[in-house]
């Protein structure tokens, strides 16, 4: 019974990078696609479903593929000594912290214990920060996802961006005084280890994996799949003309950034939001700052983490990542002339 | 035996939860369990990786959810 989980999580794992990967190959989906011809031509009710049923026609395969490798890096990720290699005010860290994010936490649920532990290590608020913000900008799932319903330049540009801006942003915090201080309030805490740790051998990690996975798409699929849902209404009813006239080119880059922070989105769901835009016109630029901003500036993420630092630290870093997110998308514009 | 769990309410925090309740059922012993939910609390205490298990003050599990049986074997060394 252990052995055949241990055989289902990799073969499936495998079967899902070969999803991935067959396409670009031989430039035929691996499973019939299903297309809709016009969303408006469906009855009002059935178009959440016709919707949903297209993307899981065409990406089935990417969510089991995604589930399972945030499962894979959950249980086989040597979380407590990336952790570890983040102590010391060294400058490293805030490199090592945006490095390490998409891996620490692929659940947004752990994101607040590992920003204090980065505090605890001593490694100061900038690097707690840039891990903060690199987190939900650019875990592995929301690549992935960007990568396969947008396109792999987008999904490349949301790292790039949200990389270098999640350490400036860090950076910045570090240096003012209300940053200082609560680097110095969390310094004296003293973080606890596991003494005995038991070693777990490939076997027991691989069905945790599994387990990781299962609890994953038992958490995310119900937002993702109702976020979808709700989705389709915007690309079957929001006119094209408005979304031209307000999101596109400079106006549309920053409205882009600014718009996803009172618009909860759930995680991934805002890939979906960015590509039913995109279809209605929507300019790279713009869907870039939203990728970029929305996550890093959510609402109730900064109502957390205002529990561990003062607000007067959240709403800086929140101005910051919206700043961020604008200068993304303007670079992005600019370097690829699409307004 | 002072017991607790640490995590903000995910499912792992819960099956975690769950788990050490019936840790202490079959051994039969008598322990004190409680659930820590809050971020702050959790982060003051020193833990980085939720879910959490704790006894008597000492961190034993940290960031994944451990098993039935290994829970069993934890608590019988106290």
């Amino acid at each position: 019974m252990r052995i055949l989980k241990v055989i289902l999580m990799w073969s499936f794992l495998l079967f899902g990078l070969f999803y991935l990967i067959y396409p670009r190959i031989t430039h035929h989906p691996l499973t019939p696609v299903f297309h809709y011809a016009n969303l408006k031509d469906y009855p009002f009710l059935l178009i959440p479903f016709v919707y949903v049923a297209s993307y899981l026609s065409r990406a089935w395969g990417v969510f089991i593929f995604a589930f399972l490798l945030g499962g894979v890096i959950s249980s086989f990720f040597p979380k407590e000594k990336m952790k570890n290699a983040l102590s010391g005010k060294k400058k490293t860290s805030y490199i090592l912290a945006a490095l390490f994010a998409p891996f620490l936490t692929v659940c947004s649920c752990a994101m607040i214990p590992v920003f204090g532990g980065i505090l605890m290590a001593g490694a100061g608020i900038g690097p707690a920060v840039s891990f903060l913000l690199m987190a939900p900008a650019s875990n592995i799932l929301a690549l992935i996802f960007t990568a396969q319903i947008i396109s792999g330049k987008l999904a490349l540009a949301r790292f790039i961006g949200s990389f270098f801006g999640a350490i400036i942003t860090g950076y910045i915090l570090d240096k003012t005084p209300w940053g200082k201080k609560e680097a110095e309030k969390y310094e004296k805490l003293v973080a606890q280890r596991v003494e005995e740790g038991v070693e777990r051998n490939f076997q027991e990690k691989s069905i945790e994996a599994l387990q990781d996975a299962l609890d994953l798409a038992k958490k995310a699929l119900p937002y993702l799949l109702v976020g979808v849902a709700l989705v389709s209404y915007v690309e079957a009813y929001l006119p094209r003309e408005v979304v031209a006239r307000y999101l596109t080119g400079f106006k549309g880059v920053v409205l882009g950034a600014v718009i996803g922070v009172p618009m909860y989105t759930p995680t991934l769901v805002e890939v979906f939001l960015v590509k039913a835009l995109i279809n209605l016109g929507m300019s790279p630029g713009a869907s870039l700052a939203f990728l970029i901003g929305a996550p890093m500036a959510s609402i109730p993420s900064m109502l957390g983490v205002s529990r561990i630092i003062s607000p007067r630290c959240v709403i800086t870093y929140a101005i910051l990542a919206i700043l961020t997110g604008i200068i993304s998308g303007l670079i992005y514009m600019m370097a690829f002339r699409t307004f | 035996m002072k017991i607790e769990v640490l995590g903000a309410g995910c499912p792992k925090c819960k099956k975690t939860e769950a788990n050490v309740r019936e840790a202490i059922q079959r051994l039969g012993i008598s322990a004190e369990v409680s659930h820590v939910y809050d971020m702050k609390e959790i982060i003051l205490r020193g833990v980085s990786q939720t879910p959490a298990v704790m006894v008597d003050g000492k961190l034993v599990v940290a960031g994944r959810v451990p098993e039935v049986e290994e829970l069993m074997e934890l608590l019988k060394k106290k």
